[in-house]
């Protein structure tokens, strides 16, 4: 199921740590702090523990969201940008 | 937002590239610029087919603790080294039964249903080729359905021979392959015709275009069978109808015989019927041509087809038909060759 995972995280090295880990699971960089992509069932299981046990009592949140193909033809991209953003 | 798609598959054909590993990502570099990252869990196969690349230690770690194979090809298309692990391989059951078959009625009756499958993969590409001229060209259907009968004729004599041990019966069937192969040749040289220049089939080191394009096509799909035949607990090195020679696949070319004709025929010859240019340069195919023919047999492998009353995508019942082999050489059932569809 697609899969948007946000997050706002105080510290650089955790941030990073997340940032990475998000690529490692095949997802795309939409935005800063905003990674999309398809998962299944088990790998998003995975991947929640992953960032849980990486941001562990650190400043932050983090919100992994799988979103059905419905809704998700409502998104509206409104953009400025000619590029997405650099890797933050 | 754009692709989400991945490649399974990472080909590396630039001169100076780098293969290395980040966090668990496969990263690709070209002049020390990263041009593509893939995550491990996504890939499939390493294919590396230039000269003068690099990989390092830790990516190749990686790739094998994941079952990823890195595979070598050279210019032609002829793969020179494979890296694997060498603990995918634990079944003993397996392979003793694969060399004690080799002395019984199992490697016979192995050998004769690749072969069999060879030779019905045949006839049906050349009916899949010949079905739309049927209307179009009369003449030229005619002609390969002549083919076609013959071959079924081979298939016929195929079927009867009989023996106790692959060694008594080698010549046999080898002869009976390589009739029908030369049939199939000629059926495809009239389906192709117009279109290039086919001097008829050449193994090694051929320079036509369309030789070239098929050696290159089963280079490729060497390296996925002998993926499977590893990934089944087999042995690649021990075959039955190709005689045991150090350094040979011999179980790798007597399994493809039944994909050679749905895989790689078939996308080379609907890429000649199609006009599609083949560049060559110095006698080999250029780049961008083997770029495109290694796109198109992976489009290929990725198509679905019909097998045991189910779709299954064509990579995967190569997969399935390598463990069928083994569960036949232990005697627990009995193979049955992958025939494609017409």
């Amino acid at each position: 199921m697609k899969t948007f995972v946000i997050y706002d995280i105080e510290e650089d090295r955790i941030r990073n740590k997340i940032l990475e880990t998000c690529r490692d699971y095949g997802l795309e960089h939409v935005q800063y702090s905003t990674f999309f992509g398809e998962l299944n069932h088990n790998r998003r299981e995975e991947l929640k523990l992953r960032l849980k046990k990486t941001l562990g009592r650190k400043n932050g949140k983090i919100l992994v969201f799988p979103i059905c193909d419905k809704d998700l033809k409502l998104l509206e991209n409104i953009c400025n940008f000619p590029e997405l953003p650099p890797d933050a | 937002m754009s692709s989400l798609e991945h490649p399974s598959e990472v080909f590396v054909s630039n001169y100076g590239s780098f293969l290395g590993k980040k966090s668990e990502r496969l990263v690709l570099k070209e002049n020390g610029q990263t041009v593509l990252e893939v995550p491990f869990y996504e890939l499939q196969n390493i294919i590396i087919e230039t000269s003068g690349a690099s990989i390092s230690t830790d990516c190749i770690k990686e790739c094998m603790q994941r079952g990823i194979p890195i595979s070598f090809l050279s210019s032609t298309g002829k793969p020179y080294a494979t890296i694997v692990s060498p603990h995918l391989t634990g079944t003993v059951v397996t392979r003793r039964a694969q060399y004690e078959a080799f002395k019984d009625k199992r490697g016979v009756q192995m050998v004769k249903l690749f072969v069999e499958g060879k030779l019905k993969n045949q006839v049906n590409t050349l009916k899949y080729f010949a079905k739309y001229r049927k209307s179009a060209d009369k003449e030229l259907f005619n002609n390969v359905q002549s083919v076609i009968d013959k071959i079924e004729t081979t298939a016929q004599e195929l079927k009867e021979i009989t023996g106790n041990c692959i060694n008594d019966v080698r010549g046999q069937i080898m002869s009976a392959e390589g009739r029908a192969g030369n049939l199939y040749w000629q059926g495809i040289k009239l389906l192709t015709a117009g279109k290039i220049d086919f001097p008829g089939r050449e193994h090694a080191g051929a320079a036509d275009p369309m030789n070239s394009l098929l050696n290159y096509g089963y280079g490729i799909l060497y390296g996925k069978v002998e993926k499977c035949l590893i990934l089944a607990g087999l042995d690649p090195y021990a075959g039955f109808l190709h005689v045991d020679r150090s350094g040979k696949e011999s179980l790798v070319y007597d399994f493809v015989e039944e994909f050679r004709q749905p895989v790689v025929d078939r996308v080379v010859v609907a890429m000649i019927n199609k006009g599609i240019p083949i560049e060559m340069e110095d006698g080999q195919l250029s780049q961008k041509t083997r770029r495109d023919l290694a796109e198109r047999i992976k489009e290929r492998l990725d198509t679905a087809e019909r097998f045991q009353g189910k779709k299954y995508r064509l990579q995967t019942i190569i997969q399935m038909q390598a463990r069928r082999i083994a569960t036949h050489l232990r005697g627990e059932a009995r193979y049955k060759p992958y025939v494609s569809g017409w």
